[in-house]
């Protein structure tokens, strides 16, 4: 081979190799491994642009946290919330009771839970970039970050959870109710365990198998834990929305695997079935 | 192949920009306290006691003072808010941490989160300071009267409500463990892995008041964290990363050994 051919081999073989490397850069958002941490995922929210940096003027972007939390300027001290909360609260529509006779609640939008937080994007009524702070300004309404809101097809985004009504849970599994932890009725949300409920069908305490309890102990007060006839379970009882080491398994950042008998999620609450 | 080796270093030089670009944040970012927002230095403060001339302050004199400070812990020389801190709207966090209150005035709490909301709560002017050139310029004399009362800079209300803001004054999971600091521990229901055991390693400062009186550095089971956690509020070099004055950036999401970006530097998600 030519000295020449053979450099101008080696010279495309770098091009290449480069484009190639920033291409795989630029794809890395579109799939991520469970448990593997935040970085990659769906709520990963890193890299927006959001205008220009204060003394450099070059351009300032998000970090994977911001959409949804802001150590300053949040709209609640809960969570410390970036996310703009639509003001809904959330039902169940014509479905007022389970078939062990527990009332499926009303969720109202002071609750402390983490369900209100989540729906804040994923009822689909406010933007996912419509946040309260982020480099020195507000980012709400029109101005949002990033204006997608997941409506678009209603039932055909698995994103949407509280569709059509837009408040409307109908479909979806009771959040922000009482679990019967130690296979007792709790109160939990202002709901008590249904006095139909098999009791005996549900694991008395879940959390060993990762999936996470809350108690309230009065009023809209959520803390992270079970406590003794108190106990409910919110969206992030299952779902691990940071995708968190060791915790989630499967997608959609689930804390047990959609499959299966054995490490199944949904058998790591319902028993003796 | 003069024209693909060309082409070639462009190439080469486009990609270089683009990752400095991703790495680097802050044009200015952690080049020292000179021209930073911090910088006080050039108000006008009367004359020269011998020549007559005028006097115009130093980069320092807002907040320290060599002599007649309001206390000797940090030389403070800005007007303390009268204010008590605390959050209106949160009594604990998830977790179960209570919110604290943090104790201002001179007889306070001695973290630098107190020292930092004498500014920062928007109910004195930046410019109240105790002593610079032969006199005191308080209240109706502030060198400066601006007040962080609104805007950007303002992070507690004017009366200390501390909402919607991150804890400070607050204990740290040290060690992936319960620690108590400023009267306040840890919560039962923190998820310890959710936290780096010991974050100073990436930058991030943390105290602990294991005699009543806060000090620089985490001791097991006291450790706490305050505003100068995360940012280096003299640009520090090799320390301030990004704006505003964080030891980290605000951009990113790197987590663990090596972490830039500043919320996973202690949350390890």
């Amino acid at each position: 081979m030519k000295p020449a051919l053979s450099r101008r081999i080696r010279s495309t073989v770098w091009i290449v190799s480069g484009l190639l490397l920033l291409f795989l850069a630029s794809v890395s958002n579109a799939d991520y491994a469970p448990g593997a941490g935040i970085a990659g995922t769906p709520h990963d929210f890193s890299g927006y642009s959001a205008g220009a940096n204060q003394r450099s003027g070059g351009t300032a972007k998000t970090g994977a946290c911001v959409f949804c939390h802001t150590p300053h300027k949040s709209y609640r001290t809960r969570l410390l919330w970036n996310h703009t909360h639509p003001p809904t609260d959330y039902n169940w529509g014509n479905y007022t009771v389970t078939a062990g006779g527990t009332t499926l609640p009303t969720i109202q939008s002071t609750w402390e839970g983490a369900t209100v937080f989540c729906l804040s994007c994923h009822d689909g009524t406010v933007a996912r970039g419509d946040i309260a702070w982020f480099n020195r300004r507000s980012w709400t309404g029109a101005a949002a970050l990033d204006l997608d809101k997941v409506t678009i097809g209603h039932v055909s985004d698995p994103f949407d959870i509280a569709e059509f009504l837009k408040g409307m849970m109908g479909s979806n599994h009771p959040v922000a109710v009482p679990y019967p932890y130690l296979q007792v009725r709790n109160t939990y949300n202002s709901v008590t365990t249904g006095p139909r409920v098999p009791v005996a069908n549900y694991r008395s305490d879940p959390t060993p198998l990762g999936i996470r309890l809350f108690s309230n102990p009065t009023g809209q007060q959520v803390v992270a834990g079970a406590t003794s006839g108190r106990t409910g379970i919110e969206c992030t009882s299952c779902h691990g929305a940071h995708n968190e080491k060791g915790v989630v398994v499967d997608k959609p950042f689930l804390r047990g695997l959609r499959g299966g008998d054995s490490g199944n999620l949904c058998s790591k609450c319902h028993v003796n079935m | 192949m003069k024209r693909l080796r060309i082409r070639f270093f462009a190439l080469l030089t486009s990609m270089l920009i683009v990752f400095t670009g991703l790495v680097y944040a802050g044009s200015g970012a952690g080049t020292g306290m000179t021209g930073s927002p911090h910088d006080f230095s050039g108000k006008n403060a009367g004359n020269n006691q011998r020549s007559g001339t005028a006097v115009t302050t130093g980069a320092c004199t807002f907040c320290h003072t060599p002599h007649k400070a309001y206390q000797t812990r940090l030389l403070w020389n800005h007007t303390l808010s009268a204010n008590n801190f605390s959050w209106s709207d949160a009594t604990a966090t998830t977790g179960g941490t209570p919110m604290p209150t943090i104790a201002g005035g001179a007889g306070g709490w001695s973290g630098p989160t107190k020292f930092c909301l004498s500014c920062h709560d928007g109910s004195v002017a930046i410019g109240d300071i105790a002593w610079f050139n032969r006199q005191a310029w308080n209240g109706g004399s502030a060198i400066d009267s601006t007040k962080h009362s609104s805007g950007q800079y303002n992070i507690a209300s004017t009366t200390g409500d501390m909402k919607g803001n991150h804890p400070v004054a607050s204990p740290y999971p040290f060690g992936k463990a319960q620690n108590t600091y400023n009267s306040t521990t840890t919560g039962a229901g923190v998820y310890m892995t959710d936290f780096n055991t010991d974050p100073s390693s990436l930058g991030i400062r943390l105290f602990s008041d294991a005699t009543g009186i806060v000090v620089a550095g985490a001791v097991a089971g006291k450790t706490g964290i305050e505003c100068t956690s995360c940012h280096g509020v003299h640009n520090e070099v090799g320390l301030v990363f990004d704006e505003p004055l964080l030891r980290g950036t605000k951009g990113g999401n790197t987590t663990g050994a090596g972490a830039s970006y500043i919320c996973m530097k202690c949350h390890t998600r």
